[in-house]
């Protein structure tokens, strides 16, 4: 049953969830947290409150699987809701003022490329991007998606994507070029 | 930097070409462009080496256990959310939330009378005592006599019939 449901498309998947299969429900979880995660990630840069939109984002596509009518692909869907939940996580915590970013510990990077060093800078710099301009940035360079999806998972014009990624990117240039510099 | 006539041109198709957006021949242009100008080629550099910055942005995959964790608490959540499935206006649909129903059409109809009695009023016409006594005294009274008297017999009589 597993191997079968592990073949099938997302929209499939979404049509058995609608039908209340538990199994497929689970499938569609197995198949989309660690998107969910990465994305969350990096845009609210804090491992624990990833968690919590993680969890956030699958109980809203859960509860509302049901009124899903295939507009768009469950992707985009998915990655709207992440952004969006990521998004308004970052300024509830922002309002709260706690403490950002600590919490993840560095994994094994491209040290040929980046040293430690640089990567915090790179890091601290992605930080103080705006939360949309960040979101953006993670689809495009991430999750390599293209300006229209990126724009239809916002709901906002493809200009406006392509300005944010345009600032975003200035601005990290901006820090890489004075570490070249440094 | 001196900027030559041609980046002028190619500049801001660099973000385009990074992103794969061009069509063949602009995207020869653009490779014939960075092979003679170090500049563009710079930027363009500049523009992969934030791409890979940004793909190299540390993210801790969790352990297993911490997804099963993370879909305990999703199961817990959804616990008092039982619907998952889409509204279907079947039979068994209407049986199953009748006394809601119930209650919204008697709500419904409520509405609907309250909004029928302030716009369209009781049917009868409003009985106001006030105004012929105005109308009687007014037609009473002398057209050479001062309008401030007239006035001032107008409040004597609301006085007057407010008072009995």
């Amino acid at each position: 049953m597993v191997e079968m449901l592990v073949d099938l498309t997302d929209a499939e998947l979404v049509r058995k969830c609608q039908d209340n299969d538990d199994s497929a429900v689970r499938e569609l979880y197995r198949r989309y947290r660690e998107k969910v995660y990465r994305i969350a990630s990096r845009v609210v840069l804090n491992h624990d409150d990833a968690l919590d939109v993680t969890q956030d984002v699958f109980v809203r596509v859960l509860k509302g699987i049901g009124a899903f009518r295939f507009q768009s692909s469950f992707s985009t869907w998915i990655t709207r809701v992440t952004v969006n939940v990521a998004i308004d996580s970052l300024r509830k915590r922002r309002r709260m003022k706690s403490v950002a970013f600590e919490a993840i510990e560095p994994e094994e990077t491209d040290t040929t490329v980046f040293k430690r060093d640089q990567a915090e800078k790179v890091r601290a710099a992605f930080e103080l991007l705006d939360p949309e301009q960040r979101s953006c940035m993670v689809l495009r360079e991430i999750e390599g998606a293209s300006y229209a999806e990126i724009a239809q998972a916002l709901s906002c014009s493809i200009g406006t994507v392509r300005s944010r990624i345009h600032r975003a990117r200035g601005h990290l240039k901006r820090i890489l070029k004075d570490m070249v510099v440094e | 930097m001196i900027m030559k006539i041609s980046c002028l041109f190619i500049r801001p198709l660099i973000e385009r070409f990074v992103d794969e957006e061009l069509s063949a021949g602009s995207e020869k242009m653009i490779r014939s462009h960075l092979a003679r100008c170090r500049h563009c080629k710079e930027e363009v550099r500049l523009l992969f080496a934030v791409r890979k910055a940004v793909q190299l942005l540390p993210v801790p995959l969790p352990e297993e256990r911490f997804w099963n964790d993370l879909w305990q608490g999703v199961l817990a959540e959804l616990a008092t959310f039982t619907r998952l499935r889409p509204i279907r206006f079947s039979a068994g649909f209407f049986y199953r939330n009748r006394m809601a129903l119930a209650g919204a059409l008697a709500a419904l109809a409520i509405f609907v009378l309250a909004m029928g009695i302030l716009t369209f009023g009781t049917g009868q016409q409003p009985q106001s005592s006030v105004v012929p006594y105005i109308d009687y005294h007014v037609s009473q009274t002398d057209q050479r006599v001062p309008l401030e008297n007239q006035l001032w017999g107008s409040q004597y009589m609301l006085v007057s019939y407010h008072g009995q």
